[in-house]
């Protein structure tokens, strides 16, 4: 008895631990700086207040939450084509598992290394800039680095992969059956797709999208490294406090806002997509 | 048969490979208007192949299917005339279960108010109109199986395709549904083609029976005809409970069974185990003259429930033979019996058979 109840315990015990060290302790201190005064030490808002009644930092959140929302939607519709595509079109299983991994390889190279690419690439002289200019598409260079497009641009490259293989999965588990049922039904291929395949795709839309814009807001090395300083997100104004300014209440308080604003932005999400499935 | 122009499904010479394995070899099979034909066979004989052919979901390597006169070997699954109830259902989760039955009408061009008119009709039908707002996943697997049917009907096609519907009930549900089945299918007047492995499912439904054996038909019949007249040492043996006794004709035309030991290349009688009658001793079998008589013994007595099925060794082969009613007495194993077969009961297979 005895054993069997030291047992229970330890494996009510167990998650509650971990929970505790990894997630609760870590939040908890953050939380608790945040809402510290950082001169007198006592409890206050004004960390917040500091952020919050100011237009400035609401313009850094304006431009944290567009970016996300353009690189979701953005991955969306470059991704959703390509899971398609490897899931549905490839039949041959060596070229499917070569187009995976050429898509995952990425992920395992560093931010840095493929934002600095992304650098070279978008500058006044590089590759995209001459091929657009030999092209005859644009007469005098783009300006990529510093702007919102460029840290989209890199963004996406880098968030592309977890819409492909969410959306990829989720298209795999469709029921082929079902296409099936749909096309005896008499519904052309076009009509089953908007019919059964995509509102049976959406929860992996759903699931990539949270995870990428969740990814996208919090960026830091892209936005970082591409802005060249003359864009600002929330995530750069939190490295700075914490690397630079060593201001950890102020710093805390913007990392909660971020957090606070990117659940919110969730639940909306999640709130409309329902809505729509009814 | 009827004229040509009655002929609903036309299947012309059908061949189909996978790979190096051939599925289905020379089909042919015509069905009228109407008609409930079970494709009958064990897995593997390439009955789902066939259906799967007919609804446009393969294409045939060779031979050609028409629809009330069409041509539609090379038509997709979505222009033609006929609807298929799937195995495992089907149903779309994501949609109600109006919705899933107005899904055909409303991809086939009737209006939103036209189509759940038309569900809720279908849905009638079936005897499910009131749970039209319910999910797929909220009914039970007879009930998924009726809106399955529904749904399939909606559109009234000429041609029902359906994928072992029942395989999945339980056994009294399976029964029940055997019935309204049939009945449903005089109501609507829609040729059913019905693929099953379980010979009573069809024996009970059909109006016609193909038999199906390693991609080929073997015989197609009322389920009287397979059964009483089976083409092949196949039928024989799938359709029902046959003892196979090896014959040869004597010199005056009449038929004896040859022992076992003599068998191979002889023709074959099937006798059915309702036909084989057993005797206490010889005196009792020769009071009926015109009987071909064996001697042997009771190897193994089985009483289940309604009937008792006798196995009797004879001249080397073991013979089925079965009684209504409980075991009767005086019948044990080891005992020495006399068998009589009445010729007329027997169905000979002419040539050597394997």
């Amino acid at each position: 008895m005895t054993a069997s109840r030291s047992v229970i315990l330890g494996l009510v015990a167990l998650p509650l631990v971990y929970f505790t060290a990894f997630f609760l302790v870590p939040l908890m201190t953050v939380f608790v700086a945040s809402l510290t005064d950082a001169q007198q030490g006592g409890m206050t808002f004004s960390n917040y207040a500091r952020i919050l009644l100011d237009e400035y930092h609401w313009s850094v959140i304006a431009v944290t939450f567009r970016l996300g929302i353009l690189t979701t939607l953005i991955c969306i519709v470059l991704g959703y084509p390509l899971a398609w595509y490897l899931v549905r079109i490839v039949k041959w299983r060596t070229w499917r598992r070569i187009c995976v991994i050429l898509l995952v390889l990425p992920l395992f190279t560093s931010n840095i290394v493929r934002s600095f690419g992304w650098m070279v690439l978008l500058g006044r002289n590089g590759l995209v800039n001459e091929t657009l200019q030999a092209g005859g598409l644009i007469e005098r260079p783009i300006r990529f680095l510093g702007t919102e497009t460029g840290i989209l641009i890199g963004l996406v490259y880098i968030l592309l992969p977890f819409v492909v293989l969410t959306i990829g999965n989720a298209l795999a588990k469709v029921d082929h059956s079902l296409e099936q049922a749909s096309a005896d039904l008499g519904a052309s291929s076009a009509s089953t797709f908007w019919h059964v395949t995509f509102p049976l795709s959406i929860p992996g839309v759903v699931s990539g999208s949270i995870i990428v814009f969740a990814l996208a807001v919090s960026a830091y090395v892209t936005p970082a490294l591409l802005s060249g300083g003359r864009v600002t997100v929330l995530a750069v104004l939190v490295f700075q406090q914490y690397s630079s300014v060593f201001n950890f209440h102020y710093g805390g308080a913007l990392a909660i806002t971020l957090l606070v604003f990117t659940l919110l932005m969730i639940a909306i999400a999640s709130l409309v997509s329902r809505l729509g499935a009814r | 048969m009827a004229g040509a122009d009655m002929t609903l499904l036309a299947i012309d010479d059908i061949s189909k490979n996978f790979g190096k394995h051939q599925a289905l070899c020379d089909i042919s099979l015509a069905i009228e208007s109407g008609e409930f034909v079970s494709l009958l066979g064990p897995s593997g004989c390439g009955k789902t192949t066939l259906l799967r052919l007919i609804a446009g979901f393969l294409r045939a390597d060779r031979g050609t299917i028409s629809i009330a006169g069409e041509d539609v070997t090379g038509l997709p699954p979505h222009r033609r005339p006929l609807n298929t109830v799937f195995q495992n259902y089907a149903l779309f989760p994501h949609l109600t279960v109006a919705d899933n039955v107005a899904y055909g009408p409303r991809r086939t061009g009737a209006g939103k108010a036209e189509a759940s008119r038309r569900a809720q009709e279908a849905l009638d039908l079936v005897g499910l109109g009131e749970f039209g707002d319910r999910y797929p996943r909220q009914m039970s697997g007879g009930q998924q199986q009726r809106v399955a049917l529904a749904r399939a009907i909606v559109n009234r096609p000429k041609l029902l395709l359906l994928d072992e519907p029942l395989s999945a009930l339980d056994l009294q549900l399976r029964k029940r549904m055997q019935i309204e089945l049939k009945q449903l299918q005089e109501k609507i007047g829609i040729a059913f083609v019905f693929v099953t492995h379980d010979q009573e499912e069809a024996m009970a439904m059909s109006d016609r029976i193909a038999v199906m054996n390693a991609g080929r038909i073997e015989q197609v019949g009322t389920g009287a005809e397979i059964y009483r007249r089976p083409a092949t040492r196949f039928v024989a043996e799938f359709i029902g409970e046959a003892s196979l006794l090896p014959v040869q004709r004597t010199g005056n035309g009449a038929l004896t069974i040859v022992p076992a030991v003599e068998a191979s290349g002889r023709s074959v009688a099937v006798l059915r185990p309702e036909h084989a009658q057993i005797f206490a001793g010889q005196a009792d079998a020769s009071t009926s003259c015109n009987l071909l008589s064996m001697e042997g013994h009771v190897e193994t007595v089985a009483s289940i429930g309604g009937v008792t099925n006798i196995y009797v060794r004879a001249l080397g082969h073991l013979v089925h033979a079965r009684r209504l009613g409980l075991v009767e007495s005086g019948l044990r194993e080891g005992q020495k019996v006399v068998l009589g077969i009445d010729p007329q009961n027997l169905h000979l297979l002419e040539g050597p058979q394997p």
